[in-house]
């Protein structure tokens, strides 16, 4: 460990020091941020051993890439956008050793989402934000990997579709159809977790 | 409504239409109330992920997550190369010499541990003795070591803690 | 030019002879280690749950000069070291590196207490601290 403390410093310096090599500054910056930055691959992956492995590789890759970083957006969004990318590689990878589910297929072909009722109440109305945090939790818990990313990223990142197209590697109807399936699915789950009340 | 509809809806909540065609759509959603019946569906999911995004923490503490990230920086960091020697004569040096330095390094070693009988014991004994370092400015270690057994228990401690060992500390023997 | 060419084969063949010699000792400094943790819950009551440890971990720690008398496996952890990699695993609340130094010596790092350096033969133990209370980790090299 460095002899200097940066507990004070902001994140704008300690990129600077951590540019030149200063490792401590960059432990730092990794004690500050590591809680989202392992939360977006959680919510990605659902898998915690997962989620810690592809954080630890993406503070590993934005140590390596710090020369990149120009400060146009934060330095939690940077690097936020580094582990939504080993993120994405490593479904991509599980998806080889995986079955498409039957719900995958016909969300293709726009079957299922158009057959499920609209759900007239607000079935989060009322909730205290913890408790509809855990309900949100569960409910994407239940969706496909694909169909989560979507949402994830477009619901917790603001990327807009074309932005999401580009970082998953499909085309815009496809972000769109995964997003309209994705929406109609949590809202269905968290109609029937209300009912369970 | 097919799904084309639905998803032109779906664009016009999330503000991704050119602004004639979200004219239209809006128009549409007022006139419809299948339409505008979906759209607050949506609209109702989106606020409610906006809101509730669940916070999790890093369920390893920062020193173990750090040490793993650091360790593997280390790692990764590239060695500088040398330039490579085209002549074919210094290619055969750039492999020789090495290897005539490793060989006689190792017959040295050899010619040594054949010619003194009890340096490999004194050697198994050095190794066995564990070097310990405490984290802790305020904390030591204790080394108990049971040769027959091969075992060897090393006992960190900070001043307050209890001691494995019944009535006092134990002193490491051979 | 051939005065040259045959120094250089002289040379080539004494080094092959060298390096022979050379990989034959090499190759116990470069073994990959395979490792096994335990985690020991230890008391003095006679266990009613839990795996019994393996009889020759049992006589180990039965020689040493520890207060509890009776040992169960709470869990257990084996990983493969190749030589100068070090892996982490969590046991309980502990957390701890194994780092293969090469020659069977072993590098056990307990997160939040120190670091223990020594050689770690097939017949021989480490026993150390665990942050779960009245626990020990053992940690052995296995076949």
């Amino acid at each position: 460990m460095s002899g200097q403390n940066y507990s004070s410093t902001d994140d704008e310096s300690l990129v600077k020091a951590a540019r030149k090599g200063e490792l401590a500054a960059f432990e730092e910056l990794v004690f500050r941020h590591r809680d989202p930055i392992y939360a977006r691959a959680f919510s990605m992956t659902r898998n915690e051993q997962d989620a810690v492995d592809l954080s630890q590789e993406a503070w590993i890759k934005g140590w390596q890439r710090l020369e990149q970083f120009h400060g146009e957006s934060s330095f939690t969004t940077w690097m936020t956008r580094i582990v939504i990318n080993l993120c994405l590689d490593h479904l991509r990878k599980q998806k080889r050793h995986r079955a498409d589910s039957i719900e995958e297929m016909d969300e293709e072909s726009g079957g299922v989402e158009r057959q499920m009722p609209v759900v007239a109440v607000n079935p989060t109305a009322g909730l205290e934000r913890a408790e509809l945090r855990v309900k949100i939790d569960a409910a994407l818990a239940e969706l496909s990997a694909e169909h989560r990313a979507v949402l994830v990223l477009h619901e917790f990142e603001d990327m807009e579709y074309k932005e999401i197209a580009k970082t998953i590697g499909c085309s815009i109807g496809t972000v769109m159809s995964r997003l309209f399936y994705a929406r109609r699915k949590m809202a269905a789950l968290l109609a029937d977790m209300r009912r369970e009340i | 409504m097919n799904q084309e509809q639905q998803l032109k809806l779906q664009a016009f909540l999330d503000g991704e239409l050119p602004e004639r065609e979200a004219r239209e759509i809006l128009s549409w959603t007022q006139r419809d109330s299948a339409a505008a019946a979906l759209v607050a569906e949506l609209r109702n999911t989106r606020q409610a992920m906006a809101k509730a995004e669940p916070h999790l923490s890093l369920p390893e503490s920062r020193e173990f997550f750090w040490s793993k990230i650091e360790r593997e920086i280390q790692r990764r960091e590239p060695a500088t190369a040398s330039a490579p020697d085209v002549s074919i004569y210094a290619a055969l040096r750039r492999w020789l010499l090495p290897a005539v330095a490793v060989g006689a390094l190792v017959i040295a070693g050899m010619i040594a541990r054949f010619n003194v009988p009890n340096a490999t014991v004194e050697t198994v004994a050095d190794a066995d003795t564990p070097t310990v370092e405490t984290t802790l400015a305020n904390s030591d270690a204790t080394t108990y070591r049971d040769a027959s057994e091969g075992t060897t228990l090393v006992w960190f401690s900070a001043a307050a803690d209890a001691s494995p060992v019944p009535n006092k500390k134990p002193t490491a023997i051979n | 030019m051939n005065i040259q060419f045959l120094s250089t084969t002289r040379l080539a063949c004494a080094a092959l002879l060298f390096l022979l010699l050379a990989g034959v000792s090499a190759q116990a400094a470069d073994k990959t280690l395979k490792l096994e943790a335990q985690l020991i819950l230890c008391s003095n009551d006679a266990p009613t749950n839990g795996r019994p440890v393996a009889p020759e971990i049992e006589k180990k720690l039965k020689h040493l000069p520890l207060k509890w008398q009776h040992y169960s496996v709470v869990s257990a952890q084996t990983i493969t070291v190749a030589k100068d990699e070090s892996k982490p695993l969590v046991l309980g609340k502990s957390e701890m590196t194994l780092k293969n130094l090469g020659g069977e010596r072993v590098e056990v790092t307990l997160v939040g207490h120190g670091k223990i350096t020594q050689s770690l033969r097939k017949s021989q133990m480490l026993v150390t601290n665990s942050n779960d209370d009245a626990c020990l980790i053992v940690v052995r090299q296995l076949d």
